[in-house]
């Protein structure tokens, strides 16, 4: 039967197949065929010729998840959620995974947290982390701000993608911070029962309920459900498209860890103080180019046409082919600025050792030690934008934040 | 009871695993352990109509930690740490060849599906499955059966370890593909049911698809007897299948009847446990002052007009109930009708009794718990024997050794279904069509024929041939060598080999061997002897092949020593070939040797 204006998800369907009929639900268009779940549960797909509608879906056929209230009696966190995969479930229009789940569905799974921590749920934003926007950090730390007057900690649900941008911007942004700030995440869909968000949140309201003065990430520490490692914002980094320990905190080991309902905080860390102090300028007009061999002239200055500064991602101790000295002479005397960083990931940028980095160095270029290229490009926007002109190599070099790893020890690779 | 119920329903899902490599990744079918493992929890999330299952409900409950150890045979999407690949087509074709073979209509659009099972036997808590085709009909010789829907499906991890607060399991099998035939429930007898699943089984052997191993066929059994439907999981062997099913027969009648007495005098009343650890004030009983030592309680409830239907005979009321306790992870309950017993005397048990405040006619139920678990026993106690005197006795059962069944969980609804978002609908080409339009096997009686008339095998090993899934390597071999021969390896020296030496030559390693001996055009005395070197490890196959030691040894050699050999030695040929053999290292051709011996002689 053609097309009505029946074609409501959990309609009852009848449909023929090699001329046998057959019971279902209707349950979307996909392209040139309808979804049709059978009576054991299965999903077929079926031309829409042979499918005939026989019943409207009966009201209410979805099951209304009980949202709890907060009832716990222990510290006040709040739970910002701006999407990502931790909150992402089926689209059935689509068939694909989509931002859509309430969190409280998860926080729900662990009676214990919910009574040990009394938990506010801020729905803030609801995107997948690549379209993060440098506004949304910024709306971003405005929440956090708002939120440390109501609570004592704070975790954000964000996409893993560009979960170590958003913590750098909010580190940065954020110099004096009354409350522990856990952005956490999952790399599985909380629709799947493996999912890894279940311990990775529960690890994160956990540290948000320390005495920590500082933007950290909370993410599985390896492939069991085992531990949640606490890393500094500043020096982590996703270093797999989709192992549940994608993220590694570069060159230091991390802060702490949580493992069945305890804390541990191990390493040295700022603890929280008096005030939230907030400074949300940014300069945006910055960019980020990884060298590679055959990189013509022309891509060099198309960027630098329509930036104030660039991050480099050079080869090794911090390189890139002298072709560009020309260039980078150019652009800095006109004002722009540009730092090097290196594509290794792990140790230093040094400029002194080979002639390439001498010259690159002479012809202007920034570099600082080890800060990781994101955490380089964030901190360059925001120091661009809140500090005069003459002081942007100092402050590059100053270690803000706990971006830069003076002492690099054996174990830290 | 004396007679199988005529009223019984029987159907069947036959799993079998195919020999393709994995469904969803590029390992290999066979591993080892690697030493490395992850522990895991699993959640259950609502299906697709926001419906949490409640089979997975009930293992949720559980709360256990999984272990799964790592073999080389497995990677990042075993270990659900990253999505699947596209589904293997070689298995979708040997699904869809199956459906042909039993005129199943099967999709043009294949859609995965996740089956949500958070028992851990799926690293990701669910099962990718897909529905290839509906219909179609199995023939045996006295019965016939419909199939319901042919699917195609990953196996899951085998179990290794079972403990109360983890479970170990090994990534060896999960991911190999498994084609599940399911059937209406047309079959009335257990003979019935053995046929219908030997004609499925045999499809695949005909292939010659099966993987070997001794699981790789594995049926569930549905029945039925008026009481509900009870799936009984895992019956790996079809011989034990009419034992179980008579078994099951039995313990649902004896059940109903038990109910049905117990109900007359007056129902079971409610369960209320009362801690009371020294209602006997010294115990004697080794196996209570443990659990006390281990800071338990001994909690007691009456269970009304109860006495003699726990266990006493053929009723068995006590082991639906422990066994329902169990999944919830609680042993130790002990009841009246088992006293005397576990060190506690007559005398005890009747303290018991007494103080619960029961009767001649009541028992009583005894927990060793750590406090707070009364609670939760005496909720599922509750709904157990509320379910068992509804009289619905419907629910997954799993198939023992002994033939018996356990109560696993409740039937899992369709609830638990949702898309596997990670794989996009697959289209059912013109390729794969073609592709399993080939592979399409016949009868059994079609492939015994075709061996018979092609490779002048006898009717009997030309059908062992086909049973013990020797198919497709028979054909290939048999197409440059002689067919008997090939027949006779297989099916003589090979299980020889094995029991001599307690391994045999691999598949792989006789096709090498076979290719030699064809190309160079050397006799069967060749093949076995190859046979026994390799399997007796005294040779490998590298070396064999290296060296021209397959060619029989020349005549002068053979000669010469032949002019050492005492008339009386001359007269054991086959002791004398396996001398002369084990001397040169070669093989020796037997007609040759027994033509140069009656020369000698006739000299």
């Amino acid at each position: 039967m053609p097309v009505n204006s029946g074609t409501k998800r959990g309609s009852k369907v009848k449909f023929t197949f090699s001329g046998k009929e057959y019971n279902g639900t209707f349950l979307s268009k996909n392209g040139d065929y309808y979804s049709i779940k059978i009576e054991n549960g299965y999903d077929v797909k079926i031309i829409p010729e042979n499918v005939e509608f026989i019943e409207e879906p009966v009201q209410n056929s979805t099951v209304e998840i009980k949202k709890k209230s907060v009832a716990g009696t222990g510290k006040e966190i709040s739970l910002i959620t701006t999407g990502g995969t931790i909150v992402s479930k089926i689209d059935y229009t689509t068939g694909a995974v989509f931002p859509s789940l309430d969190i409280t569905e998860i926080t729900s799974k662990f009676p214990s947290l919910e009574e040990k921590f009394r938990l506010r749920h801020v729905n803030f934003l609801n995107i997948l982390s690549e379209n993060m926007e440098p506004e949304n950090w910024i709306g971003i730390a405005e929440a956090v701000v708002k939120e440390s007057k109501k609570s004592q900690g704070i975790v954000i649900s964000h996409g893993t993608d560009t979960m170590t941008y958003t913590a750098a911007a909010l580190a940065f942004m954020l110099s004096d911070l009354s409350v522990p700030v856990i952005l956490t995440g999952s790399q599985k869909s909380s629709d799947r029962p493996s999912s890894d968000s279940f311990l990775n949140l529960a690890g994160a309201i956990n540290f948000a309920g320390t005495d920590l003065g500082e933007v950290c990430i909370a993410m599985h520490e390896s492939m069991s459900d085992d531990r949640v490692s606490l890393m500094r914002g500043v020096r982590t980094r996703k270093m797999h498209s989709t192992r549940r320990d994608a993220f590694r905190s570069m060159g230091e080991k991390p802060l702490g860890f949580f493992k069945a309902g305890v804390t541990e905080l191990n390493q040295e860390y700022k603890k929280a103080g008096p005030n939230t102090e907030l400074g949300t300028k940014l300069e945006t007009r910055v960019g980020m180019l990884y060298f590679h061999p055959g990189m013509q002239l022309e891509d060099m200055e198309s960027m630098m046409e329509r930036k104030r500064g660039i991050v480099i991602m050079g080869t090794g101790l911090g390189h890139m082919a002298l072709k560009f000295l020309d260039n980078i002479r150019k652009y800095t005397r006109d004002g722009g600025k540009i730092l090097m960083t290196s594509q290794c990931i792990n140790g230093p940028v040094n400029l002194d050792v080979y002639a390439t980095g001498r010259e690159l160095a002479s012809a202007g270029v920034t570099w600082v030690e080890n800060m990781l290229p994101e955490t380089a490009m964030v901190k360059m926007m925001h120091v661009m934008a809140n500090y005069p002109d003459e002081d942007f190599e100092k402050i590059m070099r100053t270690n803000l934040r706990g971006e830069i790893l003076y002492r690099e020890t054996a174990g830290g690779f | 009871m004396d007679k199988f119920p005529e009223n019984a329903m029987i159907g069947l899902e036959v799993h079998m695993q195919v020999n393709v490599g994995k469904l969803f990744c590029h390992c290999p079918p066979e591993g080892q352990e690697t030493g490395f493992h992850v522990d895991r929890h699993l959640r259950t999330t609502s299906g697709e109509g926001g419906i949490v299952d409640i089979s997975a409900k009930s293992e949720e409950m559980k709360n256990r930690s999984i272990r799964y150890l790592e073999t080389s045979n497995s990677c990042l999407v075993d270990l659900d740490e990253k999505p699947p690949e596209t589904m293997n087509r070689d298995a979708l074709s040997v699904a869809m060849a199956l459906g042909n073979s039993f005129g199943t209509m099967v999709l043009d659009r294949i859609s995965v599906m996740r089956k949500i099972v958070i028992d851990g036997s799926n690293t990701s808590g669910f099962q990718r499955t897909s529905v290839v085709g509906f219909g179609g009909t199995i023939k045996g010789k006295s019965a016939s059966s419909v199939i319901t829907t042919i699917c195609l499906e990953e196996d899951s991890c085998r179990k290794i370890e079972d403990g109360d607060s983890i479970v170990t399991y090994s990534l060896e099998r999960l991911g190999i593909p498994l084609i599940e035939i399911s059937t209406n429930p047309d079959m009335k007898t257990p003979e019935e049911a053995m046929e219908i699943a030997r004609e499925i089984g045999n499809r695949i052997m005909i292939m010659g698809m099966l993987r070997k191993g001794a699981d790789s066929i594995r049926q569930d059994v549905n029945f039925s007897m008026g009481f509900g439907r009870v799936e009984i999981k895992g019956v790996s062997k079809l011989t034990e299948m009419k034992n179980i099913l008579v078994r099951e027969a039995e313990r649902q009648d004896a059940l109903q009847e038990a109910v049905k007495k117990w109900k007359e005098t007056g129902g079971f009343g409610d369960i209320d446990f009362k801690r009371n650890d020294q209602v006997v004030e010294k115990w004697s009983s080794k196996m209570i002052l443990k659990a006390l030592e281990e800071g338990k309680g001994v909690y007691i409830s009456i269970l009304k007009n109860g006495r003699g239907f726990l266990k006493n005979g053929r009723y068995t009321m006590g082991r639906e109930i422990a066994d329902a306790l169990k999944l919830i992870g609680i042993r130790g309950i002990i009841h009246f009708d088992e006293l005397p017993a576990y060190g506690i005397n007559e005398d005890e048990r009747d303290r018991i009794l007494k103080y619960a405040g029961g009767g001649s006619k009541d028992s009583f139920l005894l927990l060793l718990v750590d406090p707070g678990r009364e609670q939760d026993a005496s909720l599922v106690i509750r709904e157990r024997l509320e379910k068992l005197f509804s009289l619905n006795f419907s629910e997954t059962r799993a198939a023992m050794e002994d033939g018996t069944t356990r109560y696993m969980r409740p039937l899992s609804g369709s609830g638990r279904m949702y898309p596997e978002t990670d794989i996009p609908i697959i289209k059912v080409d013109r390729d794969l069509m073609e592709t399993a339009r080939e592979l399409t096997p016949g009868t059994l009686q079609d492939a015994i024929k075709m061996l018979q008339d092609k490779f002048g095998l006898s009717g009997q090993d030309a059908e062992t041939i086909v049973l013990r899934g020797y198919m497709n390597t028979f054909s290939k071999l048999a197409s440059s060598y002689d067919g008997k021969t090939i027949s006779r390896i297989l099916l003589q020296k090979m299980p020889e080999a094995e029991k001599k030496f307690g391994k045999t030559i691999s598949l792989e390693e006789l096709e090498n061997i076979v290719s030699i001996c064809s190309k160079n055009k050397y006799g069967r005395y060749s093949l076995e002897w190859a046979v026994d070197m390799i399997s007796s490890g005294k040779m490998n196959l590298q070396k064999i092949m290296e060296g021209n030691t397959l060619m029989p040894l020349e005549t002068e050699t053979m000669g010469k020593y032949l002019e050492k050999v005492s008339s009386e030695e001359a007269s054991n040929l086959s002791l004398l070939q396996k001398k002369i053999s084990e001397e040169f290292a070669r093989p020796v051709d037997m007609s040759m040797l027994a033509g140069m011996v009656k020369e000698r002689q006739r000299k």
